[in-house]
């Protein structure tokens, strides 16, 4: 395993003082990222990269270091459209799909100076929780390459653990930040819905996707964040967070802080997640916060909720691979519907084919009033939860998985995998923000495997879950949570 | 619920998705097992609660055709030439398939 020298702020500061050029930290990134030890990526531009590295390095020597992500590396998922440069989606049905323009994502860090190294593998159209439903491969832990990265931003965390890269963004539909963080050791936020503009974000599920960044900690994710936390008209469900985006950490403060832990989640984890959670809500108690106890009595009902509700806006969204336009085109067809059913057909690997017929069958005459209407409203019953739980609490304090990392290659059933998300799906349903943080036996290494916790803030109210997050962050630390 | 070959075989069909008699076996086990858990939802009261789609939809204000339209200006979009980049056939500026009519 190799770990990052320095997070992305050190590497800013060095930036700054001169003692490092953008050239040195981006050949530094591609001596990592090109041992390709854990498949974290899809496609690698060294030669882009560098040849912007020398007009990064010349614009800093003229005009100084303009913001923290001029002249760093970073990686997107590759579910992000970059200008003529292959956008993969990890699937055979955009193996060659070079988009003509940069969606939000990529135009915004662009104009920010930072250097793309790569685009991170991924379950393919972002559906997995362990990053192995990619036509490129599973993506392998660097904590222990025997263990899945987690999904379905494997490829993102595995980069940034690997130090390949600063940050990333992934995307969270249903927690595929959080989980792979959680299983890497890294720090990732998931914002409020519609707070990073979707624009040139391949489409899974419309009412749930987030571009999502993950890195090293808290600090980073903030700088990466105040970039991407702004309302873009191209995106009809984009917004403006209220106060315009992130006030500075300064004065992160835990103190008087009410912190709720969900007791329908109480024995739902392995000891050694229990373990974590009790530690985090000790550190949070000793830096100042009160725990309280909140309810969500609908949240169990949360899988069975997103995996009819998502799937059915898959269904509509990946409507569009036909065959015709773009991607993959099976060439034996012998009508126009065996081009459409046979293009699809050698395309999409079995996940997606399973999520397109299960939203298929949700949305059908005589199925849609029991199956995705009845989701719609249970939907309704766990955001009415959080409404009554943040009147009692300012946060809320939940584990991120029931367990750690797993193997690579088990096999496993469908149901069970889709129970890995059971602690992450109601913060998308909700439409809430949280961050995912590694916890005190990970970081001070009395675990080797990374456990973790997330906190969640109510919808809009991320520029205060930022500042609760550093200052538990610093207390899990031992810094103590003052700043 | 019992999902049977022939009802996946129908909802592969509506997805234009071609399954192998195979396939639509295997998948037809795979729904079920999902397709039953959901069966959870039926015991949940929800009367006289509304669906909720999108998390935003309960903001309107954060949505400009609440507020009235958007002003009609002409905003660059791609080439013909850029749209048909990616097409597995063009011919003449358009996209091309196979000759599927029958003389």
């Amino acid at each position: 395993m190799s770990t990052l020298k320095r997070s992305l702020l050190e590497a800013h500061a060095l930036l700054k003082e001169k003692k490092i050029s953008v050239q040195e930290l981006t050949r530094e990134a591609f001596s990592v990222a090109k041992l390709n030890e854990h498949n974290a990526y899809i496609s690698l531009f060294e030669d882009l990269a560098l040849a912007e590295a020398q007009k990064t390095d010349d614009l800093i020597a003229r005009d100084g270091v303009k913001g923290p992500l001029m002249g760093i590396p970073y990686s997107l998922k590759d579910i992000f459209l970059t200008e003529n440069l292959r956008t993969t989606a990890a699937s055979k049905s955009l193996l060659n799909f070079i988009s003509p323009y940069d969606g939000f994502v990529a135009k915004t860090l662009k104009e920010e100076g930072a250097l793309l190294v790569g685009k991170n593998n991924l379950d393919e159209f972002a559906m997995g929780s362990t990053n192995e439903n990619s036509a490129f491969g599973a993506v392998l832990n660097p904590l222990d390459k025997k263990t899945v990265a987690g999904g379905s931003s494997g490829g993102s965390a595995a980069a940034v653990a690997e130090g390949s890269s600063y940050f990333s963004i992934g995307s969270d539909t249903g927690g595929s930040i959080r989980l792979p963080a959680n299983f890497c050791g890294l720090t990732s936020y998931k914002p409020t819905y519609g707070a990073v503009s979707r624009f040139g974000q391949i489409a899974f599920s419309s009412g749930l996707d987030q571009a999502s960044p993950i890195a090293r900690d808290v600090s980073d994710l903030h700088a990466v964040a105040q970039a991407l936390l702004k309302k873009d008209p191209k995106d009809n469900t984009s917004i403006a967070l209220p106060g315009g985006g992130l006030s500075s950490l300064e004065g992160a403060s835990l103190k008087g802080k009410k912190i709720g832990i969900v007791k329908d989640y109480e024995g739902k984890v392995s000891p050694v997640v229990e373990e974590a959670l009790k530690k985090a809500k000790e550190a949070a108690q000793k830096g100042g916060a009160e725990i309280v106890e909140v309810e969500l009595p609908h949240a169990k009902y949360a899988v069975s909720v997103y995996y009819l509700m998502a799937p059915s806006e898959a269904s509509g969204n990946l409507a569009r691979y036909d065959g015709v336009h773009y991607g993959y085109r099976c060439q034996d067809a012998e009508n126009i519907e065996e081009l459409y059913k046979m293009s699809r057909a050698n395309s999409f690997g079995p996940e997606v084919k399973k999520r397109i017929m299960l939203g298929t069958f949700a949305l059908s005459v005589g199925y849609f009033d029991a199956f995705y209407q009845k989701a719609a409203k249970v939907r309704r019953l766990i955001q009415r939860d959080f409404q009554k739980a943040f009147s009692s609490c300012d946060f809320i304090m939940a584990p991120v998985c029931q367990n750690t990392a797993f193997e690579v290659g088990a096999k496993r059933e469908t149901l069970d995998l889709y129970m890995n998300d059971l602690f992450t799906i109601p913060v998308n349903l909700a439409g809430h923000s949280a961050i995912a943080m590694p916890t005190e036996d990970f970081i001070h290494g009395k675990n080797k495997k990374a456990t973790g916790i997330q906190l969640i803030a109510s919808q809009f109210h991320d520029s205060e879950l930022f500042k609760v997050s550093y200052a538990l962050e610093r207390e899990l630390q031992g810094k103590g949570s003052k700043v | 619920m019992k999902i049977t070959p022939e009802l996946t075989q129908k909802i592969a069909d509506l997805a234009q998705i071609q399954l192998t008699e195979d396939e639509s076996i295997y998948y037809a086990s795979e729904l079920a097992k999902i397709i039953t858990s959901f069966e959870e939802l039926s015991k949940v009261n929800t009367e006289g609660i509304d669906p909720l789609i999108n998390p935003l939809f309960d903001h309107k204000e954060f949505f400009a055709h609440y507020q009235g339209t958007r002003p009609d200006e002409v905003q660059e979009s791609l080439s013909t030439q850029q749209v048909l980049k990616n097409a597995p056939s063009v011919e003449s500026g358009q996209f091309k398939i196979n000759s599927f009519v029958e003389e």
